[in-house]
């Protein structure tokens, strides 16, 4: 036993060393904490590796041996945790220059795309948003879609919690457009779709 | 669409090699196929819009 926990420390005792004296990057010597948020299908705590996201990041960093840790947080605790170094990194991050003050962002590594959603025998087309005025777009409540179409006031945006809930809307003519990350919707969707048929 | 913006990696203040490290794999893994293999696995190829599939900044 004695002998056993002799050659562990020894074991720990050169790699603090070696890590030390080759002055190696602090990725090969330590593990790596990371902050996501609920977001599916790119991170999430009920999907398979958390999702898309930590799955990335975890296969970025095998060839460094180096154990990969992914927290599921609300967005707000994400982010301050990740400036003030409780968290090594944070995923699925929108650059801004106000953040990039206090974090520093990779090179991109996939497209957030918000489009609109109209019934598949629904004729609406648009080239600027004022074409929209005429439609009831669902909207989710306190999302920030974008500057122009959050701010406008000659669209009739109808709040509701959920996304699933505008589909459903949708779907019985209620509104004629909702919109959304694609990945986003065709992951709710899919999940609405499985969650009916086995009913 | 309404808009598209761009999902990063954020890292904090003292880990400004990890960048680095990040950058290269992600692209070692755009050329080699392995990224489009994790896309695969997680539903995440809806058409594949090669035309404007340019990651650049």
């Amino acid at each position: 036993m004695a002998t056993k926990l002799n050659s562990t420390l020894l074991i720990k005792l050169f790699f603090i060393m070696f890590c030390s004296v080759a002055t190696l990057p602090p990725v090969l010597c330590k593990e790596l904490k990371f902050a996501a948020t609920e977001w599916p299908p790119y991170s999430g705590a009920n999907l398979k590796g958390n999702g898309f996201s930590p799955q990335l990041i975890r296969k970025i960093f095998s060839d460094n041996n180096v154990e990969v840790q992914v927290f599921i947080l609300p967005w707000a605790r994400a982010l301050k945790g990740t400036i003030e170094g409780s968290f090594d990194g944070l995923l699925d991050v929108w650059y801004s220059e106000e953040r990039a003050k206090s974090l520093h962002f990779t090179d991109p590594y996939m497209f957030n795309r918000i489009k609109f959603i109209k019934r598949s025998n629904s004729n609406i087309s648009f080239n600027k948003l004022a074409d929209l005025k005429s439609y009831k777009i669902g909207i989710v409540r306190d999302y920030a879609y974008n500057e122009a179409f959050d701010s406008s006031k000659e669209i009739a945006k109808i709040s509701e919690r959920t996304f699933i809930i505008n589909f459903y809307k949708l779907l019985h003519h209620r509104i004629d457009l909702t919109l959304e990350d694609e990945l986003v919707a065709r992951h709710e969707i899919k999940k609405y779709h499985l969650y009916y048929l086995k009913r | 669409m309404l808009s598209e913006n761009k999902l990063h990696v954020a890292f904090s203040k003292d880990n400004e090699s990890l960048t680095e490290v990040f950058n290269k794999k992600l692209e070692k893994m755009q050329k080699d196929g392995s990224m489009l293999q994790l896309m695969l696995e997680h539903d995440f190829l809806l058409r594949l819009n090669l035309h404007n599939n340019d990651m650049s900044n």
